[in-house]
């Protein structure tokens, strides 16, 4: 709890505790945003918590893209969630999707919305109740007033931005295999590869877990400064994160810009599977 | 009792479907719990087994045990309040995949209102096949370090991703559990053995599906 305090921007976590105590209240919605929900969601989720399908929900179903302003509208309606809703995410996989999901609520401007620090696994090792009950919300009304893209960045601006600019770091957040090349994905989900190992030139590797703790809870504020600043990673600069297909990164993209505070962090959604498929890209492998 | 898919109940006890759990009467009231067979194959091999501790009350539908690995942290739930009389010691995640009804029990737990759902081997077995075929569970000898699931417009691009999964992902003596529907056939999946010299452990059709196990030996 007093590490929480020294965080830039604190109201961006519910803790578990908090949460417990206050289940049930109105104006909250809890939502579990997984990338295998058979595995988590139906097996077991926070009472009253309903879910996101990050692979059917969160992306369009035929272009590769996150869904657009209508389809947040859309799913935030059927969700029952309205722009003056609280909403608490976390997830599986160490609430990577939950925070990917929370980067697309800023993007469309949602007012309140926080990573249930810990995310699942923090809950249920905490004892926190679960139940495989479904809820049924009523439909809500929905309005994205003003898309941001702050936060994003595609390819041809990266590359745009990339020539030149010294104080543009590239903090690519996967595991050491995938950045030097040995793999192209991590064997738990290993259909999403690249036709390539390695990765963007001039990125350094800080693995997104590095920024976490064994309870999956956030380091500290102290803690977490002093691991991207002996990277070089300093606030004074130009972050771009990015990772495979850009759920990992978006954690990486969150200690930095709310809990240190980075005035300038973008994800790189396209992430490896986009630069690793491109031909006539330059890679590098060993650093 | 096994079912079709290969998945072993013991008529010695009882199975609450809903929470996938076997349980044994002890006395009244008492009862030993594990988890049933099928559910290792739906999470993986565990790397830890977390059972919650001896002398604490479990409330309905809340964790009674957690089943970890790099994929998943899958709660298996309390399915009335309970208390933890006594956990198993010796509890590891080897012993458990090895026989999840015997040595792999999780806790004796005493039940603070009847268990009304339980029901026997049988009705267990058909009641399980169900949530097995919509899990795309099925029940092997060996439960493989890791899992892949590929499907290809040929064999041989079945193949090819087989054997990169292989060479990029296990150390030699690791397992892969490959599951795979047509075009790919056994006769093809066994000449591929013998092609690479990797071992092949299991091979079953269950449904329209195939099950491959490959150990990694060169």
């Amino acid at each position: 709890m007093i590490d929480i305090m020294t965080y830039a921007n604190p109201s961006v976590l519910a803790d578990v505790d908090w949460l417990k105590a206050n289940l049930g209240k109105s104006g909250i919605a809890i939502i579990e945003v997984d990338y295998d929900p058979k595995l988590a969601y139906e097996q077991g989720h926070i009472p009253g918590a309903l879910l996101i399908d990050w692979r059917k929900d969160m992306n369009k179903p035929d272009e590769r893209d996150i869904i657009g302003p209508e389809e947040f509208e859309k799913l935030m309606s059927r969700l029952g969630v309205s722009n003056d809703t609280h909403v608490i995410l976390y997830g599986d996989y160490n609430n990577w999707f939950a925070t990917f999901a929370f980067w697309v609520f800023e993007m469309y401007g949602h007012k309140k919305v926080q990573i249930l620090n810990g995310g699942r696994k923090k809950w249920i090792d905490s004892g926190g109740e679960l139940t495989k009950e479904v809820p049924t919300p009523r439909p809500a009304v929905y309005k994205v007033e003003k898309v941001n893209y702050a936060n994003r960045v595609f390819l041809d601006e990266l590359l745009r931005e990339k020539v030149g600019k010294a104080d543009l770091v590239l903090v690519d957040v996967r595991s050491p295999a995938e950045f030097t090349g040995e793999i192209t994905a991590p064997p738990e989900y290993p259909n999403e590869h690249a036709q390539r190992g390695g990765h963007i030139p001039g990125a350094i590797n800080i693995p997104w877990g590095q920024a976490i703790r064994e309870d999956g809870t956030f380091k500290s504020a102290e803690e977490l400064k002093q691991l991207y600043a002996s990277k070089g990673v300093t606030p004074e600069k130009d972050v771009v994160t990015y990772c495979r297909i850009g759920e990992r990164a978006s954690v990486t993209w969150f200690v930095l810009k709310h809990l240190l505070g980075y005035p300038r962090v973008r994800v790189y959604d396209g992430s490896w599977t986009e630069w690793g498929n491109l031909v006539r890209f330059p890679i590098e492998r060993q650093r | 009792m096994t079912s079709a898919d290969d998945c072993i109940y013991p008529s010695d006890r009882l199975y609450l479907v809903e929470q996938d759990l076997w349980i044994k009467p002890l006395s009244d009231n008492v009862y030993r719990v594990g988890v049933v067979k099928p559910f290792l194959f739906f999470v993986g091999k565990p790397h830890k087994i977390t059972v919650r501790q001896a002398g604490t009350l479990a409330k309905k539908n809340t964790m009674l045990a957690v089943l970890s690995n790099p994929r998943a942290d899958a709660a298996l739930l309390a399915p009335v309040d309970c208390y933890i009389l006594e956990t198993n010691q010796g509890l590891t995640p080897e012993l458990l995949v090895k026989n999840p009804y015997e040595e792999g029990w999780l806790a004796n737990i005493r039940v603070e209102e009847p268990l009304t759902k339980a029901v026997d081997s049988s009705a267990a077995a058909e009641k399980f096949a169900a949530i097995n075929a919509e899990r795309g569970v099925a029940c092997l000898e060996t439960l493989a370090d890791y899992r892949f699931t590929v499907f290809g417009e040929t064999c041989e691009n079945i193949l090819t991703q087989v054997g990169d999964f292989i060479s990029r992902y296990l150390k030699v003596g690791e397992s892969l559990h490959v599951i795979t529907t047509d075009p790919a056939t056994e006769v093809d999946m066994i000449a591929y053995a013998e092609r690479t010299g990797h071992k092949l452990l299991e091979i079953k059709k269950i449904g329209k599906l195939l099950h491959v196990i490959y150990m990694r030996a060169v």
